[in-house]
């Protein structure tokens, strides 16, 4: 009886419970799981449902991708020997410093100098862009190899990353995808999304055909339609065509959306960063027309590229956030993708990608895990090619664009002989179509007119890329800017590589940006400039009678030969350079004198005085006599009239009178000095122009 | 206050006997088949794939979509890739064909169905439609998967891979590729001798 209840109770508790304690841990849902997938529903065509179905295609076009990029970065690291490669390249792949503070406002670091046998050169700035977000952190550097094996510059063809023979793979995988997205944008011809995706894998499948047609048939928000045909023409170097459309894009964009579209903040150093955000919207549009004027590489070309190119990096990063992720990298901000979208923002796309495996990929995931940060796989370095340029000037150049020099617009660091140098690191950077070179500080110096002034500017051709260049054809142009929008050039001469380009030119009394840019006439060439800010003197017109003023001196060339009489022509041989090294020790001088008649009796000098500050320790030295005055000059004072001194003078309601002389500076020391010329007239009104120039040992 | 009493003399304890026994017995068997289930629970290997003498189980990690921006009334598409390049090739799938609403694994798994690809070299979740007619489930943080089909378990057994790749995909364009590990239990030892 017992027996039968135990058994009865058992079969009745076991049956009950007996199924449920099964399955429940394999979580097999059973039946009803089947039947579900069995009966698949009836393809809903709602815009909702088909971007969800059309990001399932990209997502598995881009882990297929990600997967031939995998397989190929394995394959660069096949020997020993390209595995070293990899040795340097850590610092910047894993990038994080565990809280070390580097303190540095521009996000500068440090020089990180790494000792390797292999063949990477180590000089590298190891500059940490951080996440708002998370710990990841991004580091960008110049390509720390010279030659990488089977990649192309994927800044050019995205597919440049994979090996060669993954490129055909890749493409078919892209195929794929571009037929659903073209039957999906037949079905949506007004999804701008659609539009986008179709442009942007048109173009990575190098079909700037499809491109076209895609970005053509976009039937979206107008705005958006234009960037599309803009960033099609911008990757096919349509750059003139590429500006009008990104400028009309920019017209056309509704004021929401452009007010965040051209906030320009990631351009700026982070110290300057927030007075430029606590600009109105419109203040900040009104400033950023004025940033990218100063930001135009060559003023002679009627295209501003770093223009086009930021518009460009704008409508990529646009096509990717969108999707979360792409072939590579997670553009979701609150994980890390904000970094990301700096990091184009302000260099482009990188010209190569290093990964260093499955097994680092495991370690900085651990890392960023320890700091709650989610992954951010693959983590790669971010490397760009060298020759880029920094032509986005600093917000003090900015706010006020007419005190700037030409250290305001340094283009990049070199070495000795000319060559990108990788141990710097600018705030931005591009990759201009042609390279361009930075012309060596010149001579510039301004003569009153009537109703203008001439701006004389004397600049040595002399880069060690163009003295390099095979083609001896080239040309340097004077140019002048005042204000977004208007350029005037003002000279043109043919130069040879190693000369002085001498240019003058009539301008406005008002202050502006002079340019010399020089162009080879070989599509191998060099571009180079130089630019700064002058303010020219007020013209003859605006003086009062009576009124005396004198010009800056010129320094010219000068050899054996007697000069020639005064005249602006000697303005042609202006000394490229105010620095005197030991062949310049004798200079011509050339300068004006303005509101001095030929017949006023006026007393000249010329002086040159070392332009250093004495200490007092000095000073005392000097009064016990027990030490020399560093500041040996050189003065020359003569009084006019005097035939015998050749000054020319032209008449008229403010008479001009022209003068040049030799001068030889060889008892100088080495060192910077003022030189001065002046003139005191017989009633006491004295003036002078002044010009600084340093002694080279 | 009520004292609960049950036996204060002999016979009445007696008497009590067999029902404390029939309390024992139900006690004990119902721990036996407890332990009967358990000995049938696997536990599930985390991110790697273990072939057994006659399974092959694989735990898929939540661990990617964890991080993913799935708030319930976001529908998307969750899927998972397990991929296999050597020899002819393994491409699985686990994926759904509607929309899901929310990230909840075990909602996603019970809405989804486990499928083998056509072409293992270029997949495509929805080229791939051999339904397999194996069992999954949650547990924990993970999805696991136990293959039991004679193809997939040829596949392991003559081409042996170490590793297979994973590929989790997300709503709103996300995926993760992970590569994972392959461990082989299925060399049993019997009598000295060894058989797959």
């Amino acid at each position: 009886m017992t027996a039968a209840l135990v058994a009865l109770v058992l079969s009745l508790w076991v049956s009950a419970l007996g199924p449920t304690a099964v399955e429940r841990p394999n979580g097999d849902a059973g039946a009803g799981r089947r039947a579900y997938a069995t009966q698949r529903p009836a393809a809903k065509v709602d815009s909702v449902e088909t971007r969800e179905r059309l990001l399932v295609s990209i997502s598995e076009f881009q882990a297929g991708w990600q997967q031939l990029w995998r397989d190929s970065e394995l394959f660069r690291r096949r020997t020993k020997r390209q595995q070293q490669q990899l040795r340097p390249r850590l610092p910047f792949l894993h990038c994080h410093n565990d809280g070390r503070d580097f303190g540095a406002s521009d996000g500068r670091i440090g020089l990180t100098k790494l000792q390797d046998d292999s063949v990477v050169v180590h000089d590298y700035l190891l500059i940490e862009m951080k996440s708002a977000f998370s710990r990841y952190a991004v580091c960008p550097t110049w390509i720390m190899s010279p030659t990488i094996d089977q990649a192309l510059d994927e800044s050019i063809a995205r597919d440049g990353a994979l090996i060669d023979s993954l490129r055909a793979p890749a493409k078919v995988l892209r195929a794929g995808l571009l037929a659903e997205l073209d039957r999906s944008a037949q079905l949506f011809p007004t999804d701008g999304w659609i539009a986008g995706q179709r442009t942007r894998f048109y173009l990575d499948q190098e079909d700037v055909r499809g491109a076209l047609t895609a970005a053509n048939s976009c039937q979206g928000e107008r705005w958006w339609c234009q960037a599309l045909l803009g960033y099609v023409q911008a990757r096919t170097t349509q750059l003139w065509s590429a500006e009008s459309l990104f400028v009309e894009m920019r017209g056309v964009m509704p004021r929401e959306r452009r007010c965040a579209w051209e906030d320009l903040s990631n351009l700026l150093a982070p110290y300057e960063r927030k007075t430029y955000l606590d600009l109105s919207c419109d203040a900040r549009i009104a400033i950023n027309t004025r940033l990218w004027w100063m930001a135009d590489p060559l003023l002679r070309t009627q295209v501003n590229e770093r223009f086009v190119e930021h518009e460009l990096r704008r409508v990529e990063i646009a096509l990717r956030i969108d999707n979360g992720q792409d072939e590579r990298f997670t553009w979701v901000a609150r994980e890390g993708g904000d970094v990301i979208a700096q990091m184009i923002e302000r260099y482009g796309w990188p010209t190569y990608t290093a990964w260093a495996g499955y097994d680092e990929d495991t370690n900085h995931t651990t890392y960023l895990d320890g700091f709650k940060s989610p992954p951010m796989t693959p983590y790669t370095t971010f490397e760009y090619s060298l020759g880029r340029v920094h032509t986005v000037p600093s917000w003090s150049a900015i706010s006020d664009p007419f005190t700037v020099t030409d250290s305001n617009w340094t283009l990049r660091k070199e070495t000795a002989k000319g060559e990108p140098a990788t141990n710097w690191w600018p705030i931005e950077h591009y990759r201009p179509e042609r390279p361009i070179v930075q012309l060596p500080e010149g001579q510039t110096a301004m003569f009153r007119r009537q109703s203008q002034a001439v701006v004389a500017v004397a600049v040595r051709i002399n880069h060690p890329s163009i003295l390099r260049e095979k083609a001896p054809g080239r040309d340097a142009m004077l140019l002048t800017t005042f204000k977004p929008g208007q350029v005037d050039s003002l000279a043109l001469a043919p130069v040879k590589p190693g000369m002085t380009a001498a240019l003058r030119g009539l301008v406005d009394s008002k202050p502006r940006l002079m340019a010399v840019e020089s162009q080879g006439s070989s599509s191998e060439s060099s571009d180079a400039r130089t630019r700064f800010a002058v303010t020219p003197p007020p013209p003859l017109d605006s003086m009062k009678p009576g009124e005396i003023a004198v010009s800056d001196p010129a320094l010219l060339i000068v050899d054996d030969a007697a000069l020639p009489p005064p005249s602006e022509e000697l303005l042609d041989r202006m000394l490229g350079t105010v620095h005197l090294d030991a062949k310049s020790r004798r200079v011509g001088v050339y300068w004006e004198t303005y509101g001095i008649s030929a017949t006023d009796t006026v007393t000249v000098y010329v002086r040159v005085v070392a332009d250093v500050q004495l200490s007092t320790l000095r000073r005392l030295g000097m009064g016990l006599n027990v030490a020399s005055n560093p500041n040996r000059e050189i003065v020359q004072k003569w009084t006019e009239p005097d035939a015998a001194r050749g000054t020319r003078t032209l008449a008229g309601p403010i008479p001009v009178q022209m003068r040049a002389i030799k001068l030889n500076l060889s008892q100088l020391q080495p060192g910077p000095y003022q030189l001065e010329v002046g003139l005191e007239r017989n009633d006491g009104a004295t003036a002078f122009g002044r010009r600084r120039i340093v002694i080279e040992p | 206050m009520m004292r609960l009493t049950l036996c204060s003399k002999g016979w009445r304890c007696a008497a009590m006997l067999p029902v404390l026994l029939l309390v024992l017995l139900i006690v004990s068997a119902s721990t036996s088949v407890h332990a009967q289930a358990s000995s049938k629970v696997r536990k599930p290997y985390a991110e790697e794939v273990v072939v057994e003498l006659s399974a092959v189980v694989v735990a898929l990690p939540q661990q990617a979509s964890r991080w993913w921006s799935t708030s319930d009334d976001q529908p998307g598409f969750y899927s998972w890739r397990i991929d296999a390049n050597g020899g002819p090739g393994l491409s699985i799938v686990l994926a759904s064909d509607s929309m899901m609403r929310g990230a909840n694994l075990s909602q996603i798994v019970g809405g989804s169905s486990l499928r083998r690809c056509a072409d293992p070299h270029n997949p495509t979740v929805r080229s791939c439609t051999s339904l397999l007619s194996d069992s999954l489930g949650v547990k924990d943080d993970f999805v696991q998967i136990i293959l039991r089909d004679s193809l997939t378990l040829q596949y392991f057994r003559e081409v042996r891979p170490a590793t297979v790749r994973v590929t989790t995909f997300g709503p709103h364009g996300r995926f993760r590729l992970e590569r994972f590990r392959v461990r082989y239990r299925d060399r049993v030892m019997r009598k000295g001798n060894s058989i797959r």
